[in-house]
């Protein structure tokens, strides 16, 4: 008898948590929704990295802006890259739960955190193409997207979150975008006596990182519009 | 007896087979004018040069103002003004600014009143703040001595300075350089190959060729009226010829030419040589005469043309 | 000697075509300036469209410093015969107009006047780097505003903060006036060789361009002779504005620079110093 409650006791136990496993992507997107929505607006300092091929470029630091729904604002002294895509589109995206259908997509490890994918599809004629996101259902937080546009192929986010994770801000964002590999145009390069050679094997696409490290976060400061406006 | 301003011994200069100066020895003394002749290619530029250090000799040393020239060089230079061939200036620069600059290359800064006096004394007068690029070839020549003379030298050396000038002008450069001499007390070396140009102006002199000193000495000694060539033009050749070489004259016959005939006489037997010929009834187309040295260096220059 | 140099200078400096490299650099620089100006944007563009397709590119691009730096890298070959204009010409035309015989019989050595006109030549080169850098650099910041640097290499685009861009462009102009002081080395030395001002000056030129073609050449013949040329050191200070800075290379180059100023003075001393002047 002993032996069969215990057993009934973990069958009851295994249920709950495959019925808790089991979220509608749907819920998981909203859960992440709802952390996010603590947010209106931000102010943060930022550190970039930028690994471009073709670009020698040195880290720099500055400041960062975001208002709802997607303004989003990059100050530094000095030039930057940024993906073309606002970090924010993915985020503002999935607060229109109609807009698109969210599919399971299976689960996958990212580092020590246990992500389900959620694939999105828009449900309408749009930029955006497919979105991908693994999201830590634990914590409702969209470790890492993958969207793929019409106008600005295919960007990926992750992120990484610290003591900001209630209000899914991150500490870090890395953004990889596909892009042609950079040449100088000949016309304009002038570079005698040059010895570098051209590596005939190099393909001519491949990736550039862009990595924001977020510090000093000062959240629902009502940050005015002009901010994002003025130079 | 105070030793020469100028002393050079044993000077040669070569250029590979060429011989342009000769072991030459000179001496110049102090506040004389003297003259340097010599036909074209002589060696008279090549010397001068050599006294100004534009050119190094290849043997033999010069003295001057009792030191040798090569090891004292900074303390000699500045006591010698020039031209040499022609003067030449900074042309796209005034007259002054010439000057000056030739003032503070001798480490002297003149005012601007010695300067317009010196300018004065060249008959430059008026034109001193002119572009050179703008003065006459006489008017380059006086500015060339006002700029040999800027810092005061007790040594002038001019090189043919009277090339180019109309007569006025070069009655104007005698005038000056017998100035210098007379009230400045400076040593002129004057070089020339116009025999009656060093004989109006120089104390002493010598004739150089191939390199060598020929002639030195004094022009009153060298250029005298004892020592003269009388050349007389008879109408009659062979009655003249016989008359002379049966007379008391044939021992100062040196020459009996197609036209005419050469005596060596002083200059007071030209009148006894005028009665005996007109005593033999022996008339004559001319009797002319001509220094001893001129003909010689005639006969130098010609062969050097 | 300052007495000298004073001399030299005054006479640099009275002789209107001292100033052709000051009016030349002048008209370069501001036509630039003003092409940038006007069409900047498109030039930059052009450059930056592969890169435009995939990031957006944020900040003052077209700012001083890369005009600056363009300007640099067009004046390149007009630098050196602005320089041997003026130092080709001053032991030569002192020969060919005649007053080198008064010059050279005065108290001052021989080796006192060239030095006199090495350094008066060398102040003229500083005089004329200082002025391109107030009018490419100055200016330019002052037009177009500072911001970071854009190096366009052939095999990279290097971008260099703002801050860290002074110091590389004072160096790159002391690297520069060095390399032009090779050029006026170069035609003073062969300035004593002859008595017309036109030869040095073509020579300096010929010898120039024949170097730098060698340098471009990628024959293996060429690769031997390469690190020997003072052109293929001449352009080093391009690489003061690479990250990492090869610092290695730069130092190298340096002293590859001094050792022909070195080279040349002396064959300049020794010549001049024992020849006779004839003209």
């Amino acid at each position: 008898m002993k032996k069969i409650s215990i057993l009934f006791l973990f069958a009851s136990l295994l249920f709950c948590a495959e019925k808790a496993a089991a979220q509608s992507p749907k819920e998981m997107i909203a859960k992440v929704n709802q952390h996010f929505a603590k947010v209106r607006d931000y102010a943060a300092d930022i550190a970039m990295n930028f690994q471009i091929p073709g670009v020698n470029i040195e880290a720099i630091s500055g400041k960062v802006f975001y208002k709802v729904p997607d303004k989003f604002r990059v100050r530094t002294k000095g030039i930057i890259f940024l993906p073309k895509q606002n970090p924010y589109y993915a985020l503002a995206m999935l607060k229109d739960t109609n807009a698109y259908t969210a599919v399971p997509g299976g689960t996958e490890k990212i580092g020590s955190v246990t992500c389900t994918i959620v694939n999105v599809i828009p449900n309408k004629d749009d930029d955006l193409i497919l979105g991908k996101f693994w999201i830590d259902d634990a914590r409702g937080l969209v470790i890492k997207s993958q969207l793929t546009t019409k106008s600005n192929g295919t960007i990926i986010v992750e992120n990484q979150f610290g003591k900001m994770q209630q209000y899914a801000l991150p500490d870090k964002m890395v953004f990889t975008v596909d892009m042609a590999k950079f040449k100088v145009p000949k016309a304009v390069a002038v570079d005698l006596n040059s010895k570098s050679k051209v590596d005939k094997n190099a393909s001519g696409k491949g990736t550039g990182t862009i990595t924001l490290q977020f510090s000093n976060y000062a959240i629902n400061k009502q940050l005015k519009d002009a901010v994002f406006t003025q130079d | 007896m105070p030793s020469p301003i100028i002393s050079i011994r044993h000077l040669s200069k070569k250029y590979g087979q060429f011989t342009a100066v000769n072991d030459l020895n000179l001496d110049i003394e102090a506040g004389e004018v003297f003259g340097f002749l010599g036909p074209n290619g002589a060696g008279k530029s090549t010397t001068l040069r050599m006294l100004l250090t534009l050119i190094q000799p290849t043997a033999g040393e010069i003295f001057i103002l009792d030191k040798n020239l090569q090891k004292h060089r900074r303390d000699i230079m500045g006591q010698i003004g020039s031209i040499i061939e022609k003067p030449d200036f900074h042309l796209y620069l005034s007259a002054i600014n010439n000057l000056k600059i030739q003032a503070r290359l001798c480490g002297l800064h003149p005012s601007d009143k010695e300067l317009h006096e010196l300018i004065e004394m060249v008959g430059l007068k008026g034109r001193e703040r002119d572009k050179v690029k703008t003065y006459s070839h006489g008017m380059k020549q006086r500015l060339g001595l006002a700029q040999a003379l800027v810092h005061n030298p007790q040594i002038v050396i001019l090189d043919e300075p009277t090339t180019g000038l109309d007569p006025q002008g070069i009655i104007d450069l005698r005038v000056l350089i017998l100035r210098l001499k007379n009230e400045m007390k400076k040593t002129v070396l004057l070089s020339s190959h116009i025999l009656s140009e060093i004989e109006i102006i120089a104390d002493s002199m010598t004739i150089i060729a191939g390199g060598k000193a020929v002639v030195q000495g004094k022009v009153k000694e060298l250029l005298s009226n004892e020592d003269l060539i009388i050349i007389v033009e008879p109408e009659n050749m062979p009655a003249c010829a016989q008359a002379l070489q049966n007379s008391m004259w044939h021992k100062r016959i040196s020459l009996v030419g197609e036209t005419n005939i050469e005596l060596k006489l002083s200059k007071g037997e030209i009148p006894e040589l005028n009665a005996f010929l007109s005593e033999k009834e022996l008339k004559t187309y001319s009797v002319s005469y001509k220094r001893t040295l001129e003909d010689y260096f005639l006969k130098l220059t010609n062969h050097h043309v | 000697m300052f007495n000298l140099i004073g001399i030299e200078l005054f006479k640099i400096t009275t002789k209107p075509r001292s100033y052709l490299g000051f009016l030349a650099i002048t008209l370069i620089i501001l036509l630039i300036q003003f092409a940038f100006y006007m069409d900047g944007k498109q030039y930059l563009d052009f450059i930056f469209q592969s890169l435009q397709n995939s990031f957006q590119i944020e900040g003052n691009i077209m700012n001083g410093s890369l005009i600056c730096f363009i300007i640099l890298q067009m004046l390149i070959v007009q630098m050196p015969l602005l320089v041997a204009l003026v130092t080709g010409d001053l032991v030569s035309g002192e020969a060919s107009s005649g007053t080198i015989r008064m010059l050279l019989s005065k108290p001052y050595s021989r080796a006192q006047i060239l030095w006199a006109k090495y350094i008066a030549g060398s102040i003229y080169t500083f005089a004329l780097i200082a002025w391109l850098g107030l009018l490419a650099l100055g200016l330019g910041l002052l037009i177009f505003g500072r911001g970071d640097l854009v190096v366009l290499k052939s095999d990279e685009l290097v971008i260099l903060r703002a801050d860290d861009v002074l110091w590389r462009f004072i160096a790159a102009f002391f690297v520069a006036f060095l390399s032009l002081s090779v050029v006026s080395t170069f035609s003073l030395m062969l300035s004593c060789f002859t008595d017309n001002s036109i030869t040095p000056i073509v020579a300096s030129m010929s010898v120039i361009i024949i170097f730098t073609i060698i340098g471009t050449l990628d024959v293996p013949l060429f690769d031997m002779i390469k690190p020997m040329l003072f052109t293929t050191h001449m352009i080093i200070w391009r690489n003061l504005f690479d990250n990492p800075l090869p610092t290695d290379q730069i130092i190298k180059s340096l002293l590859v620079l001094v050792l022909h100023i070195v080279v040349f003075l002396s064959i300049a001393f020794r010549h001049f110093t024992r020849k006779d002047i004839q003209n």
